[in-house]
């Protein structure tokens, strides 16, 4: 059985927060750490609990929802509940899970949690999948660091250095990209770019020249365009319609 | 009350989701927010503080969607886009003012809820 969501609430008006935590009880999925009335406290909750989603309002007085989110360095899964619907576009750039225009109901709230589901259970059963012997061996300054798969995100390589984006920061060394990646398992990492290498169990969605990993959104060249469609096919176990 | 104005006030839908004893509290909730929002954001307009009313006018409209009051989000939307080009109709303000004493009133009557006045 699937552990609960942990979840909070951001949204300044009292009634909203009440009826939305209400619903959030009704939901056998969910598990309401708090109801935050703004955005510093909000950030506060996620700084110091496991949140794993987020149901917020956009306009809120002295910072809004968005600028909220910008400042965050780690941000749980968000589903947008507001009063209007002209923040859409600019709320699906941060990979929000779903937007609901108030009043949410039972069921549209129901709709958009199965999506969250999906989300958080399909990285966690990639994560049991890999074995202890999935890791990268990283050179800097005459240390050797062993590094699992699942802490890396992707990887950049600019002239004769290496960026490493893991889960808790990045680490630069010298080396060139070509060598990193034949020294890599193919199933897991693949090339999407001249400058890029992705670890494909990262990939939350695929568009027909981005790569988005969390909230950044790295280019897809066309030239690895196929192979990395049918990689994240494989790793999710879905067939992604033609454009 | 009859149920045709009920419809014309109120989503059934919300109460129906919510459950009747819920329902009535989050009523009670919106009752006694709005009712220092509505004098505060008069207050506002009356000064010219077109920001701070604009702020209280978006925190109805949400408030009102929440509990499913149909009548006051339409209006009040349309003062929030006029608090944007820093111009308020004197008559459409009365016209919101007299629409949510009309709301209140229904609401206190038909789900019998105290608040102070």
């Amino acid at each position: 059985m699937d552990r609960l969501i942990s979840c909070i609430i951001v949204d300044d008006d009292e009634t909203s927060r009440f009826v939305l935590s209400n619903l959030v009880k009704k939901n056998g999925s969910l598990n309401l750490l708090k109801a935050c009335s703004n955005a510093i406290d909000a950030r506060d909750v996620v700084n110091k609990m496991e949140v794993d989603l987020m149901l917020l309002d956009i306009e809120m007085p002295y910072e809004n929802g968005l600028d909220m989110l910008e400042k965050m360095k780690t941000r749980p899964h968000i589903i947008f509940i507001t009063s209007k619907t002209n923040h859409a576009i600019k709320a699906f750039e941060f990979d929000a899970v779903d937007y609901i225009v108030k009043p949410a109901t039972f069921g549209r709230l129901n709709s958009a949690v199965e999506k969250v589901k999906r989300r958080v259970f399909s990285t966690q059963v990639n994560e049991s999948l890999e074995s202890d012997d999935e890791f990268i061996l990283i050179k800097k300054n005459r240390e050797t660091q062993k590094i699992p798969y699942r802490n890396v995100e992707y990887i950049e390589g600019s002239s004769s250095y290496i960026t490493y984006f893991r889960t808790d920061g990045k680490m630069t060394t010298t080396g060139i990209l070509k060598q990193i990646e034949e020294s890599l398992d193919s199933d897991v990492f693949t090339r999407i770019h001249r400058s890029f290498i992705v670890n494909i169990r990262k990939v939350s969605k695929l568009t027909a020249q981005q790569v988005f990993i969390r909230d950044k959104k790295l280019p897809l060249s066309r030239k690895y365009k196929k192979v990395v469609k049918e990689l994240f096919e494989k790793h999710n176990g879905l067939k992604i319609g033609d454009e | 009350m009859d149920s045709i104005k009920v419809e014309l006030m109120i989503k059934k839908s919300v109460e129906k989701e919510l459950g009747s004893d819920i329902f009535v509290q989050a009523l009670e909730i919106f009752l006694s927010n709005a009712e220092k929002d509505f004098v505060l954001m008069n207050l506002y307009i009356e000064a010219q503080d077109y920001l701070n009313a604009k702020e209280l006018s978006h925190k109805l409209i949400g408030s009102c969607e929440a509990v499913g009051i149909k009548k006051l989000p339409k209006l009040l939307r349309e003062l929030d886009t006029n608090l944007k080009t820093r111009y308020v109709r004197k008559d459409m303000l009365g016209a919101i003012n007299d629409v949510y004493e009309e709301v209140k009133s229904f609401l206190k009557k038909e789900y019998l809820i105290e608040i102070q006045d």
